[in-house]
């Protein structure tokens, strides 16, 4: 058997992941590039997740709840 | 890369002369036969030292050293040079530089090697090592870890939302505990703390200021008044001394002790005089001559006489004064009292002051002289109206008590306001925080989740497609067989880990190695190896080596082997297999062989001196056409190469329909055995053919022909007997048998190998369809044989 040539199975996974993220709304389609190349670099930090998970974040009326109280 | 044009070694190995092997690009399988000894293994080093920068077969050897092994006999690494071309041009040379091979450009042509050692060792590797080898299809560390960080943020975000809730509850709690210590007002804590914080503070803070002003007026009032009582105080005793003096002058005996008293006062200003400075000779006065020195003689006598007198005079100036002082001290202090005790009544009309108990009665004490009164203003203020303000001061004093504790009892009810103000920003701060986390918590956990099982299915699925290839692959070779790979899987517990598990007769899940046979093993390992080569050449740019893979494989397995590369040849640029089986050539120099896909190479025996030397193969049945038309005619080889290629095709038809021959041990038939043998199949063979070859529509738009070889046949087996009499042994009745006559007999045979193969392929229908044998062409343009059975 020979020695290894790169065919990085990184790339198609991350698509993959990328695509079902976003499908679930989870992480922020305006971000779809940016997450791809950390995921297939392996550099995305737990900060980068906070930050795509909350761009997704619909719109909601928690403000107008709490100027009720 | 593209296919195989050219290779070329020197000083390589057995290349001790300079040696090329050019390949035929359209064939998308090499053949290259060689008994051993002949430089085989050579050439697919060269292929892995091009391709891999690997020692090949020198790699697992440890009896050698690349450094002075790689190089022919003879030569140094510097001398060694390996170029390969492919049919785009492209080209990669490998050198060597002392022990290291080297390869440029240095993006490497993809080419994969099967040696026989390596298919032993996937056949026996353990579950790590066969990991090893799909590895850089499933392993993704890039993906683990972001997934890794992914899962460490919704960790993260789990935590912060459960600090949010515990703060919630904190806050609630210190609220609650605060709402009962204050009685449990209104109903629940929380209407009580919003009441409580919506009130206005400031109106408080008001009140507040003006207790402590008031209380601080009271207070300085009090100050002054013991300040203006020590004044008086000491005026007392300034006039005592006054009067104590008084006693004391008129005590002392003298003619008139006020004169005297006077007299050494005016002496004493004249005795100073005279002590500063020049002085005129003659008295400014009465200008008569003055005795300065007798004067001051004069004077310092009298003073001396009239010493006590002096004393008494002088003490009387400093008691006047200081009763003076005492006196103007005290009239300040009187003043600065009153201001205070003014200012001091003027703070209690202030309305948070008036409510305080007492402070209406103490007010009404207030000396209505002192009223509108200001420091400095004319007259002063009488001594009741200051007795009457000490009362009023005086009594006040309690007051200030009063004042201090209201005052204290307001700042408490402050500090609460803000308090509870403070905790409640906090608990709405923590709702607010904790819901928002709670949320993001949620979401980063289904991220990670969907992450995860994406990951795993990702490779999960690589695994099962690879092991459904291995099946598919491994079916074609042993079809209807009870025994197959049942599962691959990565093991659980140890990730780097990939399980192999099998079906054997009824048994599900059993270790291969255990109930397999060697070709079984042997094939199964190779049609794994084969499944994960497909997987790396998606275009179609791997060149596939197969260096004497297969030793205990008979000819039908063989031949199955052959089939499914010739098939499996289009997922790559280019298949080189080679073998020191010359079975294995032939199988593809008859027609039962794709041979027209496949290009066939001989070498021939080395020796140091000549180095590796290669010849093409003629496929059996072109070089059956070029030896007729050869002059001068050979008549005995014609026969000969007529009769083997006849004998060949009728043994795969035979093979094909289970005809009936005579059994030998050997399985050699003679020609007339199998022309027998194969005479009723012939009533009934029939060949559909596009009518131009490699017609793609030819079924649909009906383009086909019928060939039927039964004619040929006919004629063949008439003239049969040529093949043994002119092609194998000596005998009289051979020698009668005209040049024409043996012709005819090599050209009906050719007539038939051509009805019978297909001529894109070179292939005789070997391939089960549904009622008929087919090529080895891509449907429809592939060549059927009929019928299936006889
Ligand atoms: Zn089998
Ligand atoms: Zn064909």
């Amino acid at each position: 058997m020979s020695e290894e040539t790169p065919i990085d199975p990184a790339h198609t996974l991350a698509e993959e992941v990328v695509k079902k993220l976003i499908d679930e709304g989870l992480v922020s389609s305006g971000k779809r590039a940016e997450i791809l190349g950390k995921l297939t670099a392996g550099t995305a930090k737990a900060e980068d997740w906070g930050l795509w998970t909350e761009l997704a974040l619909p719109e909601e009326d928690d403000a107008q709840d709490e100027s009720q109280e | 890369m593209k296919a195989l044009k050219k290779l070329e070694l020197r000083a390589f190995r057995g290349a001790s002369k300079p040696f090329v092997l050019e390949f035929d690009s359209s064939k998308s399988v090499a053949l290259l036969f060689g008994e051993n000894g002949t430089g085989k293994t050579t050439i697919t080093d060269a292929l892995d030292a091009v391709g891999n920068c690997s020692p090949g077969s020198l790699k697992d050897r440890s009896s050698t050293k690349p450094k002075e092994h790689l190089p022919s006999l003879g030569r140094t690494p510097a001398d060694v040079r390996v170029r390969l071309e492919d049919s785009a041009g492209n080209s990669w040379t490998a050198t060597m530089s002392n022990s290291r091979l080297l390869a440029s450009p240095p993006e490497l042509p993809l080419i994969r090697v099967l040696r026989r050692s390596d298919l032993l060792k996937l056949v026996d590797a353990k579950p790590s090592e066969r990991y090893e080898v799909l590895r850089r299809f499933v392993d993704v560390p890039a993906v683990v870890r972001s997934e890794n960080t992914l899962r460490d943020a919704a960790t993260d975000a789990k935590r912060r939302f459960d600090d949010a809730v515990k703060h919630r509850s904190e806050a609630e709690q210190t609220l609650h505990q605060i709402w009962r210590q204050n009685g449990s007002p209104s109903t629940s804590w929380q209407a009580w703390a919003n009441d409580l914080t919506s009130q206005k503070t400031g109106d408080l803070d008001e009140a507040a200021k003006d207790l402590r002003t008031a209380s601080d007026a009271i207070l300085k009032a009090l100050s002054s008044l013991q300040a203006c009582r020590v004044a008086k105080a000491r005026v007392a005793e300034e006039e005592r001394k006054q009067a104590e003096h008084r006693q004391q002058v008129e005590k002392t005996q003298a003619p008139d002790t006020r004169m005297a008293m006077d007299t050494a006062s005016l002496l004493r200003k004249a005795a100073d005089f005279l002590k500063q400075g020049e002085h005129a000779d003659a008295c400014p006065v009465c200008r008569q001559p003055i005795p300065i020195d007798e004067l001051r003689r004069d004077l310092d006598s009298r003073l001396g006489q009239l010493g006590q007198y002096e004393k008494l005079a002088t003490a009387q100036v400093r008691i006047g004064n200081d009763l003076k002082g005492a006196q103007g001290t005290y009239d300040r202090q009187a003043e600065a009292f009153a201001t205070d005790a003014i200012a001091a009544y003027a703070v209690l009309q202030q309305p948070a002051v008036a409510e305080i108990d007492g402070a209406p009665d103490r007010c009404a004490d207030f000396p209505v002289e002192a009223a509108g009164w200001i420091a400095g203003s004319d007259p002063a203020l009488s001594s009741e109206a200051l007795r009457a303000l000490a009362k009023f001061v005086q009594g006040a004093e309690s007051l200030a008590i009063s004042l201090r504790k209201r005052e204290q009892r307001l700042q408490q009810q402050l500090g609460q306001i803000k308090t509870v103000r403070a905790l409640l920003n906090n608990y709405a701060k923590a709702v607010a925080e904790s819901q928002g986390l709670e949320k993001l918590a949620q979401r980063l956990k289904r991220a990670s989740d969907v992450v995860r099982e994406t990951r795993i299915r990702f490779t999960d699925d690589i695994l099962a497609s690879v092991a459904r290839e291995t099946n598919r692959l491994y079916g074609l070779i042993h079809p209807n067989e009870r025994i197959a790979l049942s599962k691959l899987e990565l093991d659980k517990a140890r990730r780097a880990s990939l399980v192999q598990l099998s079906h054997f007769e009824g048994a599900d899940d059993v270790p291969p190695q255990a109930y397999f046979s060697e070709s079984h093993l042997d094939t199964l390992a190779f049609c794994f190896w084969l499944a994960v080569a497909k997987r790396e050449s998606p275009s179609q740019d791997a060149v596939l080596v197969l260096d004497d893979v297969f030793t205990s494989v008979d000819s039908q397995h063989l031949a199955r082997i052959s089939q499914l590369i010739i098939d499996e040849s289009r997922h790559f640029a280019h298949v080189l297999i080679t073998t020191h089986q010359r079975r294995w050539r032939d199988v593809f120099r008859y027609p039962s062989g794709a041979g027209n896909h496949t290009q066939l190479i001989e070498l021939q025996r080395w020796s140091l001196a000549k180095g590796i030397r290669a010849y093409q193969t003629r496929l059996a049945l072109s070089q059956l056409v070029q030896s007729i038309a050869s002059e001068p005619f050979e008549r005995q080889r014609v026969a000969q190469e007529a009769g083997i290629l006849l004998e060949a095709m009728l043994d795969h038809l035979a093979l094909t329909y289970r005809c009936r021959v005579p059994r030998t041990a050997t399985s050699d038939y003679t020609l007339s055995e199998l022309l027998n043998g194969t005479s009723s199949l012939f009533q009934k063979l029939a060949m559909e053919k596009p009518t131009t070859p490699s017609d793609a529509t030819a079924r649909s738009s009906n383009r086909f022909k019928t060939v039927e070889p039964k004619a040929s046949f006919t004629k063949l087996k008439a003239t049969a007997l040529v093949r043994n009499q002119v092609g194998a042994h000596y005998n009289l009745t051979g020698m009668e048998i005209s040049d024409a006559e043996v012709a005819e007999f090599a050209q009906l045979a050719v007539e038939l190998a051509e009805a019978l193969s297909c001529s894109v392929c070179g292939q005789i229908p070997g391939k089960k369809g549904g009622s008929y044998y087919r090529c080895s062409c891509a449907e429809p343009a592939a060549v059927r044989m009929l019928p299936l059975d006889l």
